[in-house]
């Protein structure tokens, strides 16, 4: 019962960070991808319509091409890197009668883009659901999924959450999907039938109690901190590090000129280089940075970059301008 | 005395429910007609509040 109750408080820390105040609607997975699959597969039919951005992750996409290769009609929507507003205006232009769900990033794990997702809730037909991925956005970008309207947030524990690798969570606030995956729930046993109360209906197998406790432990020191300055902190280093990398001779920027909407990760190559040429530099200088195209094709395939890739760099609530200017140093360097 | 809850999450959430209300239960778990299930043990004294809490708050089985 002492694994079952901290299991248990997890959901509610979990919770409480997104303005989720019933337990039950928590859903414990083993990351983000799960979670948006099982969102996905769970609610959509052959003629259902969706629509989905050009800055989605492959963990948005691959289940949408999935579903589209079993009839459903699938738009994806060109996000404005200036304009909320065009953005917006286009998402719901796009909007026709079969259409169920906008499914959107919060935040992109490849230039930091933040979507208009308020707005989106506000201004969305409401037979519309509202699915989003928060794989980016969750524990730097405050958000009361309740009050501002979103149907189902999906995020795994490793990134902002600050959690341990191999846990994730569904906040639902809407219907049911069907279940990803069916069996033990250490309830209802006699029923064949997978239970219709949730947590357990989406949950079904060992919850990893190890995993929920790291995940509780993390929320409560984000809590601690407070989402607010978390997200005050990545901002002044994504300004801080936008300053210093324009100063780099060769350095190619991709998101300069919109950089104050974009948050916590920074896109870049140097000229003439492949992405996996300074990702090798770095590495070996100590530096930790992903190349390639960050499992999201269509944004690498609007920018031109699917074959160079780009360069992502990130911060944490953890990092410092220091290490900002080391790794302008090292970047001079092999410039 | 038992009263039986819908799963391990709402046994929990019930007990929060009952302790908020100066009810003392306990999480068991034990086997019945429809396989196993949780329940929260109350005195006899406090059942009829703790069921009533339970049946509000859409915690009871």
């Amino acid at each position: 019962m002492n694994a079952a109750e901290l299991v248990y408080n997890t959901r509610v820390a979990l919770g409480d960070l997104f303005g989720v105040d019933k337990p039950e609607n928590v859903i414990l997975v083993p990351n983000a991808t799960y979670a948006l699959n099982t969102v996905l597969l769970g609610l959509f039919e052959k003629g259902d319509h969706i629509i989905t951005t050009d800055l989605e992750h492959n963990s948005v996409l691959r289940p949408l091409w999935y579903l589209q290769s079993r009839g459903v009609d699938v738009s994806v929507v060109r996000v404005d890197f200036e304009d909320d507003d065009v953005t917006v205006e286009r998402i719901l232009r796009a909007v026709k009668n079969k259409t169920k769900a906008i499914v959107c990033t919060q935040c992109s794990n490849v230039c930091g883009r933040i979507l208009p997702i308020e707005r989106l809730a506000v201004k969305k037909p409401e037979s519309v659901l509202l699915i989003v991925d928060g794989a980016q956005g969750a524990g730097s970008l405050p958000i009361d999924i309740v009050k501002t309207g979103i149907d189902y947030y999906c995020a795994p524990s490793h990134k902002g959450l600050l959690g341990p690798q191999g846990g994730g969570i569904i906040l639902v606030n809407n219907r049911l999907p069907r279940p990803l995956v069916y069996g033990g729930t250490g309830t209802e046993s006699l029923n064949p039938e997978q239970p219709i109360d949730l947590p357990e209906h989406l949950e079904s197998g060992t919850l990893p109690t190890p995993i929920c406790a790291g995940m509780l432990a993390a929320a409560q020191y984000i809590d601690e901190i407070g989402q607010e300055n978390i997200y005050r902190h990545k901002r002044r280093l994504t300004d801080y590090a936008y300053d210093e990398l324009e100063l780099i001779p060769g350095i190619e920027l991709y998101m300069k000129q919109n950089s104050n909407k974009c948050l916590g990760v920074i896109p870049l190559n140097i000229a003439g280089y492949h992405s996996g040429d300074l990702v090798s530099y770095l590495d070996k200088n100590g530096i930790y940075v992903r190349g390639g195209i960050h499992c999201a094709p269509l944004f690498h395939l609007r920018m031109g970059t699917e074959q160079r890739g780009m360069v992502r760099i990130s911060f944490g609530y953890f990092n410092t301008e220091r290490e900002i200017d080391q790794f302008v140093k090292i970047v001079k360097k092999f410039a | 005395m038992e009263l039986p809850v819908k799963s391990a999450t709402y046994a929990m959430k019930g007990k929060q429910l009952l302790h908020q209300n100066g009810i003392k239960a306990y999480v068991g778990k034990r086997s019945g007609e429809a396989g196993c299930y949780y329940y929260l043990n109350v005195s006899e004294k406090n059942m009829d509040l703790a069921r009533k809490l339970l049946m509000e708050h859409n915690i009871s089985k």
